[in-house]
C-alpha cells in the first residue's frame, strides 16, 4: 500500500506543477506580454445581421431590463433581432415579453409551453436557433445588462472566418452584497483578465462561457448545434476547436452579472459545472488528442482545460496521502518528502498560482483594497476541494448509471448594474 | 480645464482590458539577484538561524512551564545543513486511551460530520475544515486505541530543520517574489520590504508553531500534534505567502500609475 | 496547563489572525466595495474629442472667426503660450508648417502641407491632410479624408478614406445571389468530376453573373449532408488550385490549409478560406468568401476578397486589390494603387504595425495602425511628431 500511495504521491505532484507552471506561464504573458487586441480595432468597422437570445424561466424581476438595453444598443436595429424565449415560467415572463415584443419591431416573444417537451436552457436556446435570421447569434441570461457598444465588440471577430465563437467578460454587479460575493469577485478577475485573455494571448484553447458571447450560426450548424448538457458551452467550445474553428475572448466586452450569494447556491452551481466539465472530459479527452486540427500546444492545453476540475481532487488526494504516508512512516527521509511534498505541492505550489492569478488580475483592474482579500480566497479552495470531489463522484455515477441531465437554475437577486459616468476617453 | 491635457491621445492610459505592465529588466534582475541573495543566505546561515530559532525556542517553552531536554542532531557531511539543527525533547505524558473511549470518539466524529454534510447552515468551506479535522481525529483515535496504543508521531521530540525552521517558505517566497512582485512597476524597497517581512514572519511562525507543538504534546497530550502539524502548519505556510503577497501587491497598487509613468 | 502556555496558544493563534486582519477589515468596512467600473453605456465612437471639445464652454477654446471662413489662427508655435486649440464654426485651415495641438471644424478642414496637429483634427464636412501634413491623434470626419501623398496620420476615421491619386478604384460588381434553381445542375457537374470553381464558373456563365460561392456551398452542405464532419478538401470540393497542398473541408462553407499556400492567377476559391501559413494569390484570384492567414498575407494585383481578410502577419494589396469587408493585419500593412476596401456598413483596415497607402486607395469606415499611417512609400520610415506618439508604446498604450 505505501509504494502505491507514494507513486500517487509523485504522480499528484508532477500534475500539480504542470497546472502550477501553466498558471504562471499566463501570469507572466497577461503581466508582460503583447496583448491580442481580439480584432477590437475593428468594432463598429464590421457590422454582421445578429440574433441575441435570452433563454427565460421565471425572469419576471429582470426580463424588461436585459431587452431595454439590447433596444436601447448601438447597433443598427434593422440588423439585430431579439428573441425572448420564456421557457415554462410560472411568474409573469410571459407577459412582460409579449409587451416588449408589441413594443419593439424587432423584439419576437417565443413561448415554450408544452407540458411535454423537455425543459431548460440548451432546449430554449434551441428553439430560438431555429427562428434565427442572423448570421451571428449572441446569447444573454437573463439577469444581464448589455452595454450599448457591447454588440459591436462582440461581433468584430466574426470578420475572421476562422472564428467560431466569441466570450466577453463577466463582471459581477452584486459583489459588494456580502463575503461569498467578494470573493466571487476575485474568481471572476482572475479567471477572465488574467486566465482567458492570456490564453487568447497564446493562441490555446478558449473557452466560449455560455453567456456574454455568441457563435457564427453556420459554424453552430455545422459542429451540431446545442447539445443538452449541463455545461453546453463547453461542449460546444470542444466541438468548435475539433472542427477546426476558434472562439475569441474579447475581454474588452465587459458585462455585468449577478453570481450566487449564498453557499448553497454556489455549491450547486459548482457541482453543476464540475459534473458537466467532467462529462465533458470523458467525451472529449482522446477525440482531442487524436485531433489533426489542433496544434501540439492546444493539445495539452485542452487536456489541461478538460481536467482542470480534477485539480482540486488532486490536491484534497494528495493531502490525504501525505498524512497517510506520516502515519506509516518509515523513516526520517519519508517524513522530510511528505512534508516538502505536502506543503510544497499541494499548497505553495498548486494553489498559489491561482492565487497569484488573481491577485495580477486585480493589479490590473485597479482593485486596490481587494487585493487584500486573497487570504480569505484559501476558504474557497476548501469549498472547491469538497465540491468538485463530490462532483468527480457524480459523474462516475452518473455515467455508469447513465442518468439524464437535471437543470438547476441559478437564483436571481434582481440587482441594479451601477450606474457609472461615461469616462471622457470616449469610446474605444 | 486644461483641453490639450484632455485630449492627449498618448497620455491617456489603456483601457485595462487591453494594457500589460512595461517590462523592466533592471527590476526583474534586481528581483532575481535579490531571490538569490535569500535563497544562498538561507542555505549558507542555516545553521546560524537554527542556533537563533533553538534559543527562541526554548525561551518559548521555558515560558510555557514546559519541561524539555536540548540535543544537537546528528550532523552529516555537509556540515548539518541536511540534518538540521538542535533536537527538542518534552518528557511523555498522557495516557493511552482506552479502546471504548476511542471508539465512543470516533462515533462522536463520525456523527458530527454527518450533522456537519447535512447541515445548510454550515457553510461549505467550515464542512470541509471540520471533515480534515474529523478525519485525522478518528483515524488518531482508531491508531491509538486499536492499533499500537500511541497516535502515529507520539510527538515528544522535535529537530528544528530546513521545512520546520522555516527555510522551505523562505525560498519559495523568494522565488515568487522574483518573478511575480518584482517586475511589477513599483519601488524597489516596497517589493524588498515586504520580501523582508514575510521572511521574518516565516521564521517566527514557524519557532512559535514548533513551541505550541511540543508544549501541547506535554500539556494535553500528543495526539493533538497531528492537527497543529497538518492542518495549521500547511495551511499558514501557504497563508503567509498569499497574505504577503497580497501586502506586497496592494503597496505596489498604489503608485502604480506614476510608477508605470515613469 | 499554565498561563504561560496559554500565552503561547494566544501568540500562535493572534499570528494566524494576523494573516486575516486586513482581509477581515476589508469585508467589515469594504473601501473597494462596489462592482468594477465598467461604462454600460459606453459607446464606441471615433470622434469623441470633437463632441467634447464641441461642447466646452466658448471660453476655454480658441474659436476663428465666422465671419472669415478660412480664418487661419496665429499658428507658429515655437514656444507657444498661448491656447493651441482651435474651434473654427465653418471651414478652417492649419496653414503650411503650422502646428496645433488639436483642430475641429463644422466645415472641412484642411491640414495644409508640412502643418501638424499634435493630436486630434475634426471636419465635419470633410477634412484634407496635405502633402507632408502629420496628425498625431485622431483624424475623423463625418464625411470623408483625403490623405496628400506624404502625410502621416495613426487613426483615420471617416465613411470615406482616400488618397490622392491619378485614378479612382472601381467597385466591383456584386457577385450574384445563389439561385436554388442551380443546386440539381451543380450536384450533377461535382458528380461527373468537376472541381468545385470550375462548376461555379460554368453555372454563371448560365446566369449572366458571378455566382456566389458561398451560396452554393452552403446548398450543396444543404443537400449532400457536405460539412457533417471535417473530410479531405480534395476530397470534398477538389479545387484545381490546391494541387500538393492539403487541406480540409470544415464545414459552414469553410476550408483550412495547415501549411502555406500559393494560389496562382486566375484562381477562384468559392468558400472561406483559413490558411495557417503565409498566403500568396497571383493576379486576379478571387475569394468569394472571407480569408483568415496565419501567417503573411500578399495579394497580387486586381485580387479580390468578397469578405474580410485577416493575417497574423503582414498583409499586402496589389494594384487594384479589393476587400469587401475588413482588413485587420497583426504585422504591416501595404496597399498598392487603387486599392478598395470596405463598401457599405462594412469595411475598416487595422494594422499592429505600420500601414502605407498607395495612390487612388479608398477605404471605409476606418483605418488604424499602431506605427501609424503613411502615403506613398517615401513617409513610411519617417517617425511622427516627436509629442504625440509613444511608438515604442512600451505600455501597449490603447487609443484607437
Amino acid at each position: 500500500m505505501t509504494p502505491a500511495v507514494q507513486i500517487l504521491s509523485f504522480v499528484i505532484f508532477a500534475v500539480i506543477s504542470v497546472y502550477a507552471a501553466r498558471h504562471y506561464r499566463f501570469l507572466w504573458n497577461r503581466l508582460f506580454q503583447r496583448q491580442d487586441r481580439a480584432y477590437q480595432d475593428l468594432a463598429g468597422s464590421y457590422l454582421p445581421s445578429v440574433t441575441v437570445i435570452i433563454p427565460m424561466h421565471n425572469e419576471s424581476r429582470v426580463a424588461a431590463g436585459v431587452i431595454e438595453h439590447l433596444v436601447d444598443a448601438d447597433y443598427p436595429q434593422e440588423l439585430v433581432q431579439i428573441l425572448a424565449v420564456n421557457d415554462h415560467s410560472t411568474d409573469d415572463t410571459a407577459e412582460i415579453i409579449d409587451a416588449a415584443a408589441s413594443r419593439y419591431a424587432n423584439v419576437t416573444a417565443v413561448h415554450r409551453t408544452d407540458p411535454d417537451e423537455a425543459r431548460g436552457k440548451t432546449e430554449a436556446l434551441k428553439t430560438g436557433t431555429a427562428l434565427a435570421t442572423g448570421e451571428v447569434i449572441l446569447v444573454f441570461d437573463a439577469d444581464y445588462r448589455p452595454g450599448r457598444g457591447l454588440l459591436k465588440r462582440l461581433v468584430a471577430p466574426f470578420c475572421d472566418p476562422s472564428v467560431g465563437a466569441v466570450m466577453g467578460r463577466v463582471v459581477p454587479s452584486n459583489s459588494a452584497a456580502n463575503a461569498l460575493t467578494r470573493l466571487l469577485d476575485l474568481e471572476r478577475a482572475g479567471g477572465y483578465q488574467a486566465n482567458l485573455q492570456a490564453r487568447q494571448n497564446l493562441a490555446l484553447i478558449v473557452q466560449y462561457g455560455g453567456t456574454v458571447g455568441g457563435a457564427r450560426r453556420s459554424v453552430l450548424d455545422a459542429v451540431g448545434g446545442w447539445v443538452t448538457h449541463l455545461t453546453e458551452d463547453t461542449d460546444l467550445t470542444l466541438r468548435i476547436y475539433l472542427r477546426g474553428f476558434r472562439v475569441v475572448y474579447v475581454n474588452i466586452a465587459e458585462c455585468y452579472e449577478e453570481v450566487v450569494q449564498d453557499w448553497a447556491a454556489r455549491t450547486k452551481q459548482l457541482s453543476r459545472w464540475a459534473v458537466g466539465h467532467n462529462t465533458v472530459m470523458l467525451d472529449y479527452l482522446w477525440p482531442t488528442l487524436r485531433s489533426k486540427l489542433l496544434t501540439p500546444r492546444q493539445k495539452i492545453e485542452g487536456v489541461l482545460l478538460l481536467g482542470v476540475y480534477l485539480a482540486p481532487v488532486l490536491l484534497l488526494l494528495g493531502w490525504v496521502a501525505s498524512i497517510y504516508l506520516a502515519f506509516v512512516s518509515a523513516g526520517w527521509y519519508l517524513t522530510v518528502y511528505t512534508g516538502v511534498l505536502g506543503s510544497l505541492s499541494f499548497n505553495a505550489w498548486g494553489n498559489l498560482a491561482a492565487f497569484n492569478e488573481i491577485g495580477s488580475a486585480l493589479l490590473l483592474d485597479r482593485r486596490k483594497r481587494s487585493i487584500l482579500l486573497l487570504p480569505l480566497g484559501v476558504f474557497s479552495s476548501f469549498a472547491g476541494m469538497w465540491i468538485c470531489t463530490g462532483a468527480l463522484f457524480k459523474t462516475i455515477k452518473g455515467r455508469i448509471r447513465k442518468t439524464s441531465v437535471v437543470w438547476d437554475k441559478t437564483p436571481r437577486y434582481a440587482t441594479d448594474a451601477p450606474a457609472t459616468p461615461v469616462e471622457p476617453g470616449g469610446g474605444r | 480645464m486644461n483641453v490639450a491635457a484632455a485630449l492627449r491621445p498618448s497620455r491617456e492610459p489603456s483601457h485595462r482590458a487591453l494594457q500589460r505592465f512595461p517590462f523592466d529588466k533592471r527590476a526583474t534582475m534586481a528581483g532575481l539577484v535579490v531571490a538569490g541573495i535569500v535563497m544562498a543566505a538561507a542555505l549558507s546561515f542555516a545553521n546560524a538561524l537554527w542556533r537563533v530559532e533553538a534559543d527562541a525556542l526554548g525561551a518559548l517553552l521555558r515560558m510555557s512551564g514546559t519541561p524539555h531536554s536540548v540535543t544537537d542532531a546528528p550532523r552529516d557531511a555537509f556540515g548539518g545543513a541536511v540534518a538540521g539543527g538542535a533536537r527538542f525533547t518534552v518528557p511523555e505524558t498522557g495516557s493511552p486511551i482506552p479502546r471504548p473511549a476511542a471508539l465512543a470518539g470516533i462515533g462522536a466524529f463520525v456523527l458530527a460530520s454527518a450533522v456537519a454534510i447535512r447541515s445548510r447552515r454550515v457553510p461549505v468551506p467550515a464542512k470541509v475544515l471540520w471533515l480534515l479535522f474529523a478525519a485525522i481525529g478518528a483515524s488518531t483515535l482508531w491508531h491509538t486505541g486499536f492499533v499500537s496504543g500511541v497516535p502515529p508521531h507520539p510527538v515528544r521530540t522535535m529537530s528544528i530543520g530546513f521545512q520546520r525552521g522555516g527555510l522551505l517558505t523562505v525560498v519559495v517566497a523568494a522565488l515568487l517574489f522574483a518573478f511575480e512582485v518584482f517586475p511589477v512597476p513599483g519601488r524597489f524597497r516596497t517589493k524588498a520590504g515586504w520580501l523582508l517581512g514575510l521572511c521574518v514572519f516565516a521564521v517566527a511562525w514557524s519557532v512559535v508553531r514548533m513551541a505550541v507543538v511540543l508544549a501541547t504534546a506535554y500539556h494535553i497530550g500528543p495526539w493533538t500534534f497531528l492537527y497543529l502539524h497538518y492542518l495549521a502548519g500547511p495551511v499558514v505556510d501557504f497563508l503567509t505567502i498569499v497574505t504577503f503577497y497580497s501586502f506586497a501587491t496592494y503597496g505596489l497598487s498604489k503608485r502604480l500609475e506614476e510608477a508605470i509613468a515613469r | 496547563m499554565t498561563l504561560g502556555y496559554l500565552a503561547l496558544v494566544g501568540i500562535f493563534f493572534a499570528m494566524i489572525a494576523a494573516l486575516f486582519a486586513m482581509a477581515l477589515v476589508e469585508i467589515r468596512r469594504p473601501s473597494d466595495p462596489g462592482p468594477l467600473p465598467i461604462d454600460v453605456g459606453r459607446d464606441i465612437e471615433h470622434r469623441w474629442f470633437a463632441r467634447l471639445l464641441r461642447g466646452l464652454p466658448m471660453g476655454d477654446v480658441h474659436t476663428g472667426d465666422d465671419t472669415d471662413p478660412h480664418h487661419a489662427p496665429q499658428l507658429i508655435y515655437g514656444a507657444a503660450t498661448g491656447p493651441a486649440t482651435f474651434m473654427m464654426r465653418s471651414n478652417g485651415d492649419v496653414p503650411d508648417g503650422g502646428t496645433l495641438d488639436a483642430f475641429v471644424c463644422d466645415g472641412v478642414a484642411t491640414v495644409g502641407p508640412g502643418a501638424t496637429v499634435l493630436e486630434h483634427v475634426d471636419g465635419a464636412d470633410g477634412l484634407v491632410i496635405g502633402e507632408g501634413a502629420a496628425v498625431g491623434g485622431r483624424a475623423t470626419s463625418a464625411t470623408w479624408i483625403l490623405l496628400a501623398p506624404g502625410s502621416r496620420v495613426r487613426y483615420a476615421a471617416a465613411p470615406h478614406i482616400m488618397t490622392d491619386g491619378p485614378a479612382v478604384p472601381s467597385d466591383p460588381v456584386p457577385l450574384a445571389a445563389w439561385d436554388g434553381s442551380f443546386d440539381v445542375d451543380l450536384e450533377w457537374l461535382l458528380s461527373e468530376g468537376m472541381p468545385l470553381d470550375q462548376a461555379l464558373r460554368s453555372l454563371s456563365r448560365t446566369a449572366g453573373g458571378t455566382l456566389s460561392g458561398i451560396g452554393a456551398v452552403h446548398a450543396l452542405e444543404r443537400r449532400t449532408g457536405l460539412g457533417s464532419s471535417t473530410i479531405d478538401l480534395a476530397a470534398a470540393v477538389n479545387p484545381w488550385w490546391l494541387q500538393d497542398a492539403h487541406g480540409w473541408y470544415l464545414g459552414a462553407a469553410t476550408a483550412r490549409i495547415p501549411g502555406d499556400l500559393v494560389l496562382p492567377a486566375g484562381a477562384v476559391v468559392p468558400f472561406h478560406l483559413i490558411v495557417d501559413g503565409t498566403l500568396v494569390a497571383r493576379d486576379g484570384a478571387h475569394f468569394h468568401g472571407g480569408v483568415s492567414v496565419g501567417g503573411d498575407a500578399i495579394l497580387f494585383d486586381e485580387c479580390r476578397v468578397e469578405g474580410s481578410l485577416t493575417a497574423k502577419g503582414s498583409v499586402l494589396l496589389g494594384d487594384r486589390a479589393s476587400v469587401g469587408e475588413c482588413v485587420s493585419a497583426g504585422g504591416d500593412a501595404t496597399l498598392g494603387a487603387c486599392v478598395l476596401i470596405g463598401g457599405g456598413r462594412n469595411g475598416g483596415l487595422a494594422s499592429t504595425g505600420s500601414v502605407a497607402l498607395g495612390p487612388g486607395v479608398r477605404v471605409t469606415n476606418k483605418i488604424y495602425a499602431d506605427a501609424g499611417i503613411a502615403v506613398d512609400d517615401a513617409a513610411v520610415y519617417s517617425p511622427l511628431p516627436e509629442r504625440n506618439i509613444d511608438q515604442s508604446s512600451p505600455t501597449g498604450t490603447y487609443a484607437p
